[in-house]
């Protein structure tokens, strides 16, 4: 536990840096942004010298790290908000869109995986491969386009296309604002399951254990179930701790798309206007969210595996 | 009259790449065929078609004999232009995955090659911190603040496709490897490399020769699978405004411009462009599965 | 007059399909096993032994294709039977016990649940007894541990209660039951396995490579070869008097035959390709091959107590020289 927080450390420590250094090699100077472009040199100077960009670059890299280090992430240049109060307005909603996403299509994917892996080769099997194969496969940011398109021009009313209903104001109306955005989102999720499940299911077939469970005459729901499907179960949730990350990406496609004011917009919106503390800001909360999901679903792992979990006790 | 044979090193079975007298499945060949239909609009599709910078129609017609489908908010025509992309996005992937290739391959059959001992440790943990950045954001905002300009690495000036392109391939870098090193460490066990190395082979032979080879099928599946998805993060760059910037036409940019249409009723601006991402994604998927399958039932 | 045998197996085949087509694994066995009897089966790695015995529990893959004129257990015909006609009769019928303890066990799930698995609800104190009986009493009560908690002998006992004692089959199948654990372990667990023979009478296939452990447990042995049943004789009658040129060869290669310092014989050659060719499938390496082996496979036939497929069986060892044979 303890090495796998110092790796997520590190990696967050590079993130940093590299963003860092990046938007100092960027052409143009944020002081433009705060006293616009037709500024006088002298006037540019002085924010430079305010906001601290005449020092050399090494000594803004230090003050920065030991500012982010104690938790201040600085204000918003476009809003003037403190940026860790512009996350946290917008971090619940990328988090409920992604889980709202997953709750609804993991169970679907694996329904859908074991019954294609228990009847193999069908009809029903074709399909689900099918299914799931077209999913991984079809861009989101373009299926969400046809989907707007078809419930804003064609179905209008039936589904909000665009925008955000707050939970407060109107509960019903904020359901039905995440469900295309949630559909759209984790469409690739079922596939990829669904399929790691299936081949998982089908190659336990070779497994020693399937094996003998049959050769002690076990009924075939049985084996299917608590021998096939249970150790399925561990290679899944590994595919879909991976899933969970590429996810976050997605959200920042889905969200610009169906207009959700998420973190995914925040990181859009943020580098558009060359809001340089906010971007920072965001790209570093998306890293620990990404870093954050897959330790959970480590831990999901160790709950599935026995050997594992023993292992978490022990240390 | 007695037969003693003696004991030769048997060299190989190796996995031959193209299979013959199998007969291939129908997914297979709908996977080439829409590789095929993706890659000749890409090559050939620019050719023919009119300038996709100028107006040659009126702005949001439909499809038509003159414009096959149909013409931008400006009465450009969206073919021209779906076919410029095209090629924007073919030549960002088969050089995103080439590059990755290229460093992949050696590091992972040289990680499995000395698997457990420090040369393995030092690659596995670098393509592991990789692997835990979420690269799809990261190259997000590395286009965006970095911008339209190139910016450049000692004396080589990388352009914003450049960039796209090294983005695309550190991401896939680390899966290659990781394939390639899993390949290597089965291909090491099996009895002709021992034989071989038995032989007195040495050791850089025995990787370059046999190794290279029989590692390849595995990672050729990947590949597939790797132009799939940087036929779709290029399009996505785009389609965010990051990608390849205007004036080339690119397939995300193009869904891009046309979302903000769609309500004056021009849905072949929104949908053609997808259908060649479409195309190309579930083609590169099909074709990845085929080749599975085909080197799969190869080695037994 | 004759008793009706336990188990009794007739001209059986199994044809793997392959991308090279179709490629036989085991060709013509035929043997026969009484209750109370310990029936071995050696022969080296891809020999098609343990190919007999999925055969045999019907449990092959999907791309093996199995044919015999016969193979009947208790009487009824196995190859006839449905697929839940077959689970009545596995693990009731016919036990097997794996090859591999470690791996035969889901590794996800405590013991105590799998044991309810395949023994239903039966009461603790019933485990309990059953464990006694294999030895396990220790083992009681870590059954809420998982399989990886367990040592391979300790698996491997707990799988022979389950397959041989509890639910009292007549007929075992020992797939290997003792090539992955330690030589004491394999004793104990030898030795196991034939006093559950004595207390209930089972007939036992018993799959090994080892010929020191086949002769250590069986009444009668089957050597096999390239899928074949090249000689099959009772046990003493076969490291007595081998006849088949590869039982011979075999029994040359035991280290327990030398004496100290002195060079073991091994098998020239290999297996690989023996199915290649027509005629008798050992005659590449055969010492003794003359045109004829090369051209015509040998029928088994029946000399002094064993049966044997080659031209060229001798009568007693070392009594035949080939070259006379032939003339």
């Amino acid at each position: 536990m303890l090495r796998r927080a110092a790796a997520m450390a590190v990696v967050l420590l590079i993130v940093l840096t590299l963003v860092f250094f990046l938007m100092r090699m960027a052409p143009g100077s944020p002081a433009y942004l705060i006293v616009g472009a037709d500024a006088s040199p002298a006037e540019i100077a002085s924010v430079e010298r305010e906001l601290g960009l005449d020092k050399p670059l090494m000594v803004q890299y230090a003050t920065e790290l030991g500012r982010i280090l104690t938790g201040d992430l600085g204000e918003s240049i476009f809003t003037g908000d403190t940026v860790s109060h512009e996350l946290m307005l917008r971090l619940p909603i990328t988090l409920e869109l992604t889980m709202v996403s997953l709750l609804f299509w993991i169970p679907l994917a694996l329904i859908a995986g074991r019954v294609a892996a228990a009847r193999r080769d069908t009809p029903l099997d074709a399909t689900v491969r099918i299914i799931g194969n077209l999913s991984i496969a079809v861009p989101s940011f373009w299926l969400g386009a046809l989907l707007v398109l078809l419930f804003g021009l064609y179905l209008p009313g039936v589904l909000p296309s665009s925008g955000w209903v707050g939970l407060a104001e109107d509960p019903m109306g904020h359901l039905r604002s995440l469900v295309l955005p949630a559909f759209v989102l984790g469409l690739g999720t079922f596939g990829v399951t669904a399929n790691t499940l299936r081949v998982s299911m089908i190659e336990s077939v070779r497994t020693d254990y399937v094996r003998f469970g049959h050769a002690m005459g076990l009924p075939e729901r049985r084996i299917n179930r608590s021998l096939a499907f249970r150790n399925s179960l561990l290679p899944t949730t590994a595919v879909v701790g991976q899933l969970v990350g590429v996810m976050l990406s997605g959200s920042v496609l889905i969200e610009n798309l169906f207009n959700l004011p998420g973190m995914g917009r925040l990181l859009v919106d943020s580098i558009r206007r060359q809001d340089y503390p906010l971007a920072v800001g965001a790209t570093l909360s998306l890293a620990v969210f990404f870093l954050l999901a897959n330790l959970i679903v480590d831990i999901l792992y160790a709950a599935l595996n026995p050997r594992v979990r023993q292992k978490f006790a022990g240390t | 009259m007695t037969t003693i044979t003696s004991t030769r090193v048997r060299v190989g079975p190796r996995r031959r790449l193209v299979v013959k007298g199998r007969h291939v499945k129908g997914m297979t060949v709908i996977g080439v065929a829409l590789v095929s239909c993706y890659l000749l609009l890409a090559i050939f599709g620019p050719m023919f078609t009119v300038d996709p910078l100028q107006r040659t129609g009126d702005p949001l017609a439909g499809p038509s004999a003159a414009h096959w489908f149909g013409t931008d908010h400006l009465g450009r025509d969206l073919f021209s232009r779906v076919a410029a992309g095209a090629r924007v996005s073919v030549l960002v992937a088969v050089i995103s995955v080439g590059i990755g290739l290229v460093f992949a391959l050696p590091l992972g059959v040289c990680a499995g090659y000395f698997a457990g001992r420090w040369p393995d440790e030092l690659i596995m943990r670098v393509f592991e911190a990789i692997q835990t950045v979420p690269l799809f954001v990261f190259a997000m905002v590395v286009l965006g603040i970095t911008g339209v300009s190139s910016f450049h690495l000692g004396p080589i000036e990388v352009s914003a496709a450049g960039k796209i392109i090294l983005l695309i391939a550190i991401a896939a870098t680390p899966y290659f490897a990781r394939v390639a090193r899993a390949a290597t460490l089965a291909e090491i066990q099996e009895d002709y490399i021992s034989a071989l190395r038995l032989l007195g082979v040495s050791r850089r032979r025995v990787i370059m020769d046999e190794l290279m080879v029989n590692v390849l099928p595995p990672v050729i599946v990947q590949s597939c699978l790797w132009m799939a998805v940087a036929v779709f993060a290029e399009g996505a760059l785009g389609f965010l405004g990051v990608g390849v910037q205007p004036p080339t036409p690119t397939l995300g940019g193009v869904i891009a411009d046309a979302t903000r249409y769609m309500m004056a009723g021009a849905w072949w601006y929104c949908v053609m462009p997808g259908l060649v991402l479409l195309v190309a994604t579930v083609g590169f998927g099909l074709l990845g599965d085929g080749a599975n399958d085909l080197l799969d039932r190869g080695e037994r | 007059m004759t008793t009706e045998p336990l188990l009794s197996v007739r001209d059986l085949d199994v044809l793997f399909d392959t991308a090279r087509g179709r490629v036989p694994a085991v060709r013509g066995v035929s043997f026969e096993l009484a209750a109370g009897e310990v029936f071995g089966l050696v022969g080296e790695s891809g020999s098609g032994k343990s190919t007999v015995l999925s055969a045999i529990m019907r449990l092959l893959p999907g791309v093996a294709v199995a044919n015999a004129s016969q193979m009947n257990f208790q009487g009824s015909d196995l190859m006839s039977m449905s697929a839940g006609q077959l689970r009545g009769i596995r693990g009731t019928g016919i036990g097997l016990i794996p090859q591999r303890p470690m791996t035969s066990l889901s590794p996800v799930t405590p013991l105590r649940k799998q044991l309810r698995w395949f023994l239903g609800d039966m009461p603790q104190s019933e485990i309990v007894d059953l464990l006694d009986q294999v030895g396990l009493r220790a083992v009681a009560e870590r059954l809420d541990g998982y399989p990886f908690e367990f040592s391979g002998g300790q698996l491997q006992r707990l799988l022979i209660m389950l397959a041989a004692l509890a639910r009292r089959p007549s007929l075992l199948l020992a797939d290997e039951p003792t090539t992955t654990l330690d030589a004491t372990v394999q004793a104990q667990v030898l030795r196991l396995i034939l006093d559950l023979r004595d207390r209930l009478g089972l007939g036992v296939v018993f799959v090994s490579h080892d010929l020191g452990v086949i002769a250590q447990v069986c009444d009668r042995v089957g050597v096999m070869y390239a899928g074949r049943l090249v000689e099959a004789a009772p046990i003493g009658e076969l490291f007595d008097n081998p006849r088949h040129p590869y039982t011979q060869a075999l029994l040359r290669a035991l280290p327990s035959r030398y004496k100290r310092g002195e060079r073991i014989k091994v098998i020239e050659g290999t297996a690989a390709g023996a199915n290649r060719l027509p005629g008798c499938a050992f005659a590449p390496r055969c010492p003794r091959a003359e045109a004829m082996c090369r051209e015509q496979e040998p029928e088994t036939r029946s000399v002094g107590g064993a049966l044997v497929r080659c031209h060229f069986p001798e009568d007693a060892a070392g009594a035949n020289k080939p070259k006379e044979a032939a003339a």
